[in-house]
């Protein structure tokens, strides 16, 4: 299995009243895999997102990608595994706009040390992929929502990594151009291999994944 | 870093910052500027006081004085030993054109010396192997020699005497008395042949003459009164003075005053009054008592303590060699002081400005925070992240410490060119604010400024390991 997650808690300390956002989730994604979580807003879905990608520690359970414990990986350890093994897409994109579009894709490659020259290359052939490299030189400000988001696909698949996590990315854009992106979604999980978890409260899009699952009171249910 | 520096770069440009957070980079800048200016200012002047101090101290004091135990009958064997260390004018002539040199000639000495010590070294323990022995004293250490030029020796030898004049004095006590006014002062009986060897002060003469027609022995009383004396004894032209006598009818003297001289010092031009040494002989009738000391001038005050030392060893145990800083001491211990305080001081002051640099990154970690989680999602390291934002914070030290030192060097500029700041030279001795502006010490507070703005950003970074990314993003 490429992630595990065991009896996965969240709870955020509200004085008296603690919300217990997630109470026990148990999932599982195997390489390669294409998989949908859907659930209503507020229903706790990019926290267990982030959980799983290591943006955030869950308050119990445990998490294992590749069967290691990434909640007892130190400091620099998590850092790696975010920039090598995983790859985020987010509902607002979030490039960084002092940057162009071909600088925010290298820039997983920079952190992870590789020569500007070979990052500029990976991060075209990225751009290449996503319909963008006609555009690699335009600052966020100067893209539309659906191509900056085509952007954050290329820099989420820039490392090869074994797994994106993809939360609400066609929240924010239109049906049409929602519907392209999320082509490009399956595109990357199809020709690379790359593991895919979408997190959508939108069922008509998961309704095209082969696998998918329901994230109600805090609990997740194969659909 | 690329990385680093490219991020750091974009993070920090204004252009891209809020107005807030750009005024208050913009304070802290003006802050650490103005510290590092000041320090500047402050530096420059106690070097300059430094300076002018040593300067003028040099100009009436020696830089080597002899003195014997209860005054000299004699001071033939002063004056031979110190001739022996006189540099010739070709000498002087060749040392001043290869004084460069100075340091390589230390460094070969130095090199021959070990040469030689470990020839003798291995010789002492060959003794007992007379077959290698032999061998072994055929290489004489003298040979070594031939790889320091003759010129290098011949320089060592030069530098070693750096006696460029020497002058005998008295020392005597006395009153003068003048239009009701009544001071006690110093004579000095100087030596009018050879005292413009040693000492280099201002002097006013009436008529156009030298020191040694002033000063000749004549039937009037010959005296040169120290410009403060003179105007204190209300400029006369005729001074009685009183002397230590047993015979009444000598005790009253009156001198005539062949004009004055200027130290620079207000305490010399104060107290100071300039004799013939012979004459002072018979008017304080010194017995066989011919000198106090002998004044001795080198080519370089850096010297006196090697030469001290030389006359300390060479001359009998009831004479003493005495260097202008020991005879001065206290004020340069003084001065010292003030250069302290003053460093320490103005240190505080740069150091206050620097810590306006966490507040300016804690504002630019809160406002960046959204694109450190980013980054952070990306899986940057903490430690880089740390760099990025040190950098920006030394960058806006740079600029300060940049800003400061244009501005000090600017003010110390115009202070010494337009004489900006005037002093009561009666209490001063100097008409205008003496200013030193000293490279090392400006590259030293650039370098303090610098360090405490990397400590102070380096303590500001350290927030951004707490960052939640989660929240941020």
């Amino acid at each position: 299995m490429l992630l595990t997650a065991n009896d996965v808690k969240k709870s955020y300390d509200g004085g008296a009243a603690a919300l217990d956002v997630l109470k026990g989730v148990d999932f599982e994604i195997g390489e390669g895999n294409l998989v949908g979580i859907y659930g209503a807003s507020g229903s706790g879905k990019s926290t267990l997102l982030h959980i799983m990608g290591g943006l955030d520690r869950p308050t119990g359970g445990k998490i294992s990608f590749e069967g290691d414990d990434i909640n007892k990986m130190s400091e620099t350890a998590l850092a790696r595994f975010r920039n090598r093994s995983i790859g985020f897409v987010f509902q607002f994109y979030h490039l960084l706009p002092e940057f162009t579009a071909i600088e925010n894709a290298m820039m997983p490659c920079l952190i992870a040390g590789q020569k500007r020259k070979q990052a500029r290359q990976k991060a075209m052939e990225a751009l290449e992929e996503v319909g963008l490299s006609d555009r690699a030189s335009h600052r966020p400000s100067e893209l539309s929502g659906g191509e900056q988001q085509r952007v954050a696909l290329a820099r989420a698949a820039v490392m090869r990594p074994k797994l994106i996590l993809a939360d609400e990315p066609t929240g924010n854009l239109d049906r049409e151009t929602g519907e392209r992106v999320f082509d490009y979604l399956l595109k990357l999980n199809r020709d690379d291999g790359i593991a895919m978890l979408i997190v959508s409260h939108n069922q008509e899009l998961l309704d095209l994944l082969p696998r998918k699952h329901l994230l109600r009171d805090g609990k997740l249910n194969e659909l | 870093m690329k990385l680093v520096s490219d991020i750091a770069k974009r993070f920090n440009s204004s252009r891209h910052l809020p107005r807030s957070l750009a005024v208050m980079r913009a304070v802290s800048i003006a802050g650490i500027a103005i510290g590092t200016a000041t320090l500047i200012v402050a530096l420059s002047i106690v070097a300059g006081f430094q300076r002018e101090y040593r300067r003028s101290v040099l100009d009436f004091n020696a830089h080597v004085v002899v003195l014997e135990a209860n005054e000299m009958k004699d001071v033939a064997p002063v004056v031979g030993f110190a001739s022996a260390l006189r540099q010739t004018k070709d000498e002087k002539k060749f040392f001043g054109r290869t004084a460069f040199m100075m340091p390589a000639v230390k460094a070969m000495t130095a090199i021959y010396q070990s040469m030689k010590n470990f020839h003798d070294d291995i010789s002492l323990r060959l003794e007992e192997r007379p077959e290698f022995y032999e061998v072994w004293e055929k290489i004489q250490p003298e040979r070594f020699k031939v790889f320091v030029p003759d010129i290098l020796l011949r320089l060592k030898t030069t530098s070693e005497k750096g006696v460029i004049g020497m002058t005998p004095f008295l020392y005597r006590e006395g009153l003068a008395i003048s239009k009701g006014i009544i001071k006690g002062i110093v004579v000095k009986g100087v030596d009018p042949k050879t005292v413009r060897e040693v000492n280099r002060m201002r002097l006013n003469l009436a008529g156009d003459i030298s020191i040694d027609d002033a000063l000749a022995p004549s039937k009037y009383l010959n005296v040169i009164l120290g410009k403060a004396l003179f105007e204190r004894l209300g400029s006369p032209e005729k001074i009685t003075l009183m002397v230590p006598q047993t015979a009444k009818d000598k005790q009253f003297v009156t001198a005539t005053v062949a004009g004055t001289f200027e130290s620079g010092l207000y305490d010399y031009d104060s107290q100071f009054a300039l004799m013939n040494i012979e004459v002072a002989r018979t008017v304080f009738e010194t017995g066989g008592i011919v000198a106090t000391g002998v004044e001795i001038k080198l080519d370089d005050p850096e010297k006196a303590q090697a030469i001290a030392y030389a006359l300390n060893n060479a001359l009998p145990s009831v004479y003493q060699a005495i260097t202008w800083d020991e005879l001065n001491r206290d004020l340069f211990e003084a001065l010292s002081l003030e250069k302290l305080v003053f460093s320490i001081i103005m240190g505080i002051l740069v150091v206050v400005a620097a810590f306006n640099i966490i507040g300016v990154l804690v504002l630019l970690i809160c406002y960046r925070a959204h694109e450190v989680a980013i980054l952070k999602a990306l899986g940057i390291r903490t430690d880089l992240l740390r760099k990025i934002f040190t950098r920006s914070g030394v960058s806006t030290g740079l600029a300060g410490t940049a800003i400061g030192i244009g501005l000090g060097l600017g003010i110390s500029w115009a202070v010494k060119h337009f004489h900006l700041i005037r002093l009561e030279p009666e209490i001063y001795f100097l008409s205008a604010l003496p200013l030193d502006i000293s490279w090392p010490i400006c590259g030293k507070i650039a370098l303090f400024s610098l360090l405490m703005c990397y400590v102070t950003s380096r303590i500001a970074a350290r927030r951004l390991a707490g960052l939640p990314i989660s929240e941020a993003l």
